[in-house]
């Protein structure tokens, strides 16, 4: 038996911290980046492959209705409204910035407040131009350790564990 | 000049003017330039152009009475004379500007007029239940209006049904006129987005949600529920209502599907029925061009159409009703008047006033009837006889059929119990009627019948004061027993058979049958006695068992009385003796057959 199921995950993050390209990179079926400047959001859909339910027979098809929430801090007041109903979210940051693993409560904070239950995985992006990235590492596991949620370092350019990082959520709310 | 002439003159010229040579040289310059402007078409706008607004506007602004007194005969004259040279042109250049002016001014004009009489048909409960000229006139407003408001083109393009806080699209149908070319799911969205964003920009004091997105000719209608909200794509006006009908398939949708509604995770498979909902609602919204076809609407000139044909149709009927009324009354008594007639093959119709009649009869008897009957109906005036006569002998069931339509006359008469028995072209006319006379007619009746050649009239007369026919009759249906038994032959069944059915079809019930007993085989005068009492009783028995009533019987026993063979050797003479015979007789003879 195989089931589709719809998912509303947002992108998390501050000013180009690569959310948008993370997503280009998982989807190709999106609106026009316009928006994002517009109205502080770009929908994007990308349907998972089926994933097994434990050992059962059951099939779960995740169709990721992706949210990629930009100018967080230009639109503070109604991103909680854009925050509302989300399953999940992705929380991206720069690992050239480190000032950006730094400022996340700032969004995370209020979507945790309103959705307590959503799933968070944690993205260290831009792996690729880090040469020792141990520090920024560090601290990302550490970040979402206080969450016990999963991270993962990624490349937008180079594509390394975005497919992967997308997966792992689809993992995560089979499990729940 | 000579040369040293004008080298003394520039030297003057230096001494008089000094630095400002080259200023005059500067100057000159700008004006050769300057004259070759103002000769050059092309650079002289280039020049010009610049300026020329700014300077005209600033002009209208000042002094815009003067500006249109100074320009206006230049501009219209103008104007006129590139109008008439350059029509198409002038069109051409103008209709990005002024066509979308008008269209919008137009569209917009036209949305405020229906609006206005919406509104006007929504606060009424006039709306489709009576015409619309009084519902224009009830309304207060022009029907050409309310025609307009009512013939605008409305079209649901599309209807999503979206969760109201992810915004996850739960079901979307397309009407099949319509095309959905974007990925749904991004729309429902960036829908929920552009809700929310609005929601929060502009209404932050007010909790309202936005009702609708207007883009080109279409729209975008919102219903907002508790757990999700339709968007509805549209196309022209929305007809008076229809917000309404709206709002109850949300509420419905709402009603059917609250439980699977509210614990929404993504999961469409308990709301995949959905979709019904929302095509039902494309499919049957009487309002849409894109409803299933509905009955069309006679046009005004299918009116006027109809009328003419009704017209015409009452002038032939007026002129042809008349005569043909007259005619088919005439035909029912055609009918009447051959009904005795045996008619089988024989049809009637009119040619003009001629009377003519088709088919086939077994007898030139029969068929002169027909020319007979036909001319003694009044009105006939012309009669054609083209019925041919059959020399195929009629079938039994034919002759039968005929013989009771020539006889039916006498079948209200009492005591009329004829059998006609046909055997080819022989009829045997049997049981009874009531006097001598009916008994002749109905011999003659039956030898009128097609292909009859042989009538044997055996028919008895019978009525309450003469029964003697009928009881010679019953005397043929003596019942015989085996001597000194009381049971008789098993052979003789049918002679009860023949009396039961005689004697049930008789009308009066003054009319008793007397069954009487005999027996001739005992030396002993009682023994006999008994003996002929048990049979008659025997024979009663056997008789109430056929349903013939007690009460219609009378039993009587004559012992040895009356014998019809004085022989008691048991042969077939002495037999004769062992019996039970019939008689009817009436309440009188009933008394004295008692005292025997």
């Amino acid at each position: 038996m195989q089931r589709v199921i719809s998912r509303k995950v947002c992108m998390l993050g501050t000013f180009g911290v690569g959310k948008t390209s993370l997503v280009r990179r998982f989807v190709y079926n999106r609106f026009d980046e316009k928006y994002l400047s517009t109205i502080g959001v770009q929908i994007s859909q990308k349907q998972l492959p089926p994933l097994q339910k434990g050992d059962s027979d059951e099939f779960v098809q995740y169709k990721f209705i992706l949210w990629d929430l930009a100018h967080i801090e230009k639109f503070d007041s109604m991103i909680k409204n854009y925050f509302r109903g989300a399953h999940g979210a992705f929380v991206v940051f720069d690992l050239t910035r480190p000032d950006t693993l730094q400022t996340y409560s700032s969004f995370l904070d209020p979507f945790l407040q309103t959705n307590p239950n959503s799933k968070i995985i944690f993205i260290g992006n831009k792996i690729d131009l880090i040469e020792s990235p141990d520090e920024e590492l560090q601290q990302l596991e550490k970040i979402a350790a206080c969450f016990k949620a999963p991270f993962f370092t990624t490349s937008a350019k180079t594509g390394e564990n975005v497919e992967k990082m997308f997966i792992k959520m689809g993992g995560i709310f089979i499990e729940d | 000049m000579p040369k040293n002439d004008q080298e003394a003159v520039d030297r003057l010229r230096a001494l008089i003017l000094g630095d400002r040579i080259d200023r005059i040289e500067n100057f000159e310059r700008e004006m050769q330039e300057l004259r070759s402007r103002m000769t050059n078409e092309e650079e002289l706008i280039s020049s010009l152009d610049p300026v020329i607004a700014d300077l005209l506007e600033r002009k209208i602004n000042l002094s815009k009475d003067d500006m249109a007194k100074a320009l206006s005969p230049i501009m219209s004259e103008a104007i006129k004379r590139q109008i008439t040279e350059t029509k198409e042109d002038v069109v051409d250049a103008l209709y990005p500007v002024i066509g979308q002016t008008i269209r919008k001014s137009v569209s917009q004009a036209m949305k405020d007029m229906v609006y206005g009489v919406n509104s006007r048909i929504e606060k009424a409960i006039v709306r489709k239940l009576l015409p619309r000229k009084l519902r224009a006139r009830l309304l207060g407003v022009p029907e050409s209006e309310l025609l307009v408001s009512e013939s605008l083109p409305f079209d649901i393009e599309q209807i999503f049904l979206i969760h109201k806080e992810t915004g996850i699209l739960i079901s979307h149908v397309t009407a099949e006129s319509a095309e959905s070319t974007v990925d749904q799911e991004l729309v429902s969205g960036m829908l929920t987005a552009i809700r929310d964003f609005v929601s929060e920009a502009f209404q932050q004091d007010q909790k309202q949600d936005l009702s609708e997105i207007e883009y080109g000719d279409s729209k975008i209608l919102l219903e907002i529920g508790r757990y999700s909200y339709i968007a509805m794509v549209i196309t022209g006006m929305e007809p008076a209502g229809f917000r309404q009908r709206l709002e109850n398939l949300d509420r419905r949708i709402h009603h059917i599907y609250y439980k699977e509604l509210r614990q929404f995770d993504g999961d469409l498979t308990p709301l995949q029925e959905i979709d019904r909902e929302l095509l039902t609602f494309i499919h049957h919204n009487p309002d849409t061009d894109t409803a299933e076809p509905q009955r069309k609407k006679p046009k005004p000139y299918h009116k006027y159409g109809l009328g003419i044909v009704l017209l015409v149709i009452l002038i032939v009927l007026a002129f042809r009703l008349p005569p043909y009324l007259q005619k088919r009354e005439l035909f029912y008594q055609v009918k009447s008047s051959f009904a005795l007639l045996p008619d089988a093959d024989v049809d009637f119709y009119f040619d003009n006033d001629t009377l003519l009649a088709k088919g086939t009869v077994n007898s030139f008897w029969m068929r002169d009837q027909i020319d007979s009957i036909a001319m003694s109906i009044s009105g006939i005036n012309a009669f054609r006889n083209l019925v041919q006569v059959s020399t195929k002998p009629p079938q039994k069931s034919a002759i039968l059929a005929q013989i009771k339509r020539n006889t039916a006359v006498f079948d209200s008469l009492q005591f009329y119990h004829p059998k006609f028995i046909v055997d080819r072209d022989h009829v045997s006319i049997q049981g009874y009627v009531p006097d001598a006379r009916i008994k002749r007619e109905v011999g003659y009746l039956v030898s009128l019948v097609d292909g009859i050649r042989l009538v044997t009239n055996d028919a008895f007369i019978l009525n309450e004061n003469n029964l003697s026919q009928a009881n010679y009759y019953l005397n043929r249906l003596t019942v015989f027993f085996d001597p000194d038994s009381v049971h008789f032959f098993q052979d003789q069944n049918h002679k009860i058979d023949q009396v039961v059915d005689f004697y049930s079809n008789l009308p009066s019930d003054r009319i008793k049958l007397l069954v009487r007993g005999f027996a001739y085989e005992k030396s002993d005068y009682y023994k006999n006695l008994r003996l002929s009492q048990k049979r008659a009783e025997y024979v009663g028995r056997a008789l109430e068992e056929k349903n013939i009533s007690k009460k219609s019987l009378v039993i009587i026993s004559y012992g040895e009385k009356y014998p019809l063979s004085f022989r008691v050797d048991h042969s077939s003479q002495s037999n004769k003796n062992s019996r039970v015979e019939f008689d009817l007789i009436t309440g009188e003879e009933h008394l004295a057959a008692g005292h025997q």
